[in-house]
């Protein structure tokens, strides 16, 4: 073996045990029990939901103005942060550092969000197909729609996954 | 799926930790087998069961288990 694919292969390990190291700091950390409770996780989601509407609304009504995006990220990205936590990284961390009970878990999730998401793209675009066109309202979405339905799409895949095990997990 | 996992662990003296740690699973994964929420693979049963040195028949069953105690009190009275 070379002394350069020894190398790479040396900091491979390095990084995947430096990985297990912060899953495993992850999955036993209890500074987010306080969110842990099954209602609390669904209020937890209820509350995502809502500022990721509030992000889109806010998106269209200020036409995409940047302080008024950044205003709305913030909020959106910490709240998203407090549902990935509450759920231990679950739907995040990779394959090899959670134990098989996780990998079922997610992998239920997974299918879940991909659905519910694929049905609100289809709807949406229906909905804007309808508006724009089939009714004759002859309605032409600008940029700030465009970007709205961007932050709206963007912070639903991000936390989607989460979001289906807060909700229907019976324990974190 | 029955198990024995809190009868053993009790009488071990172990916590789902312990177990968890020595089978290489997160502590609330013990908890959810042990509630019969989550049916374990062939391999972590298998570990549970090595871990506890004993046939797998004896922590796992398709069937509800009898109690222990009652199981032992009837093979010392049987004639």
């Amino acid at each position: 073996m070379t002394d350069r694919s020894r190398t790479v292969r040396e900091t491979r390990q390095e990084v995947l045990a430096k990985a297990a190291t912060a899953a495993e700091r992850e999955l036993g950390d209890r500074r987010y029990d306080w969110v842990r409770s099954k209602m609390r996780r669904r209020l937890l989601v209820t509350l995502w939901l809502v500022v990721t509407m509030a992000f889109g609304a806010v998106t269209v009504a200020t036409g995409g103005n940047p302080f008024a995006v950044l205003a709305m990220l913030v909020p959106t990205a910490g709240v998203a942060y407090v549902l990935r936590r509450a759920v231990r990284g679950m739907a995040d961390l990779p394959e090899e550092l959670i134990d098989e009970r996780m990998v079922a878990v997610r992998n239920r999730a997974y299918w879940l969000a991909y659905t519910v998401l694929g049905a609100v793209i289809t709807l949406g675009l229906v909905a804007a197909w309808i508006a724009s066109d089939a009714t004759r309202i002859e309605w032409r979405p600008g940029p700030a729609e465009f970007q709205a339905a961007m932050w709206t799409m963007l912070s639903l895949t991000v936390g989607l996954p989460s979001a289906v095990i807060a909700w229907s997990e019976p324990e974190v | 799926m029955y198990n024995r996992i809190p009868v053993l662990r009790t009488e071990r003296g172990l916590s789902r930790h312990d177990l968890a740690e020595a089978v290489g699973v997160h502590y609330q994964t013990i908890g959810y087998i042990e509630r019969g929420e989550y049916s374990p693979s062939l391999s972590l049963a298998l570990r549970i069961c090595d871990f506890f040195d004993l046939p797998v028949e004896a922590v796992f069953s398709l069937e509800p288990f009898t109690p222990l105690s009652s199981q032992v009190y009837d093979e010392r009275t049987r004639p």
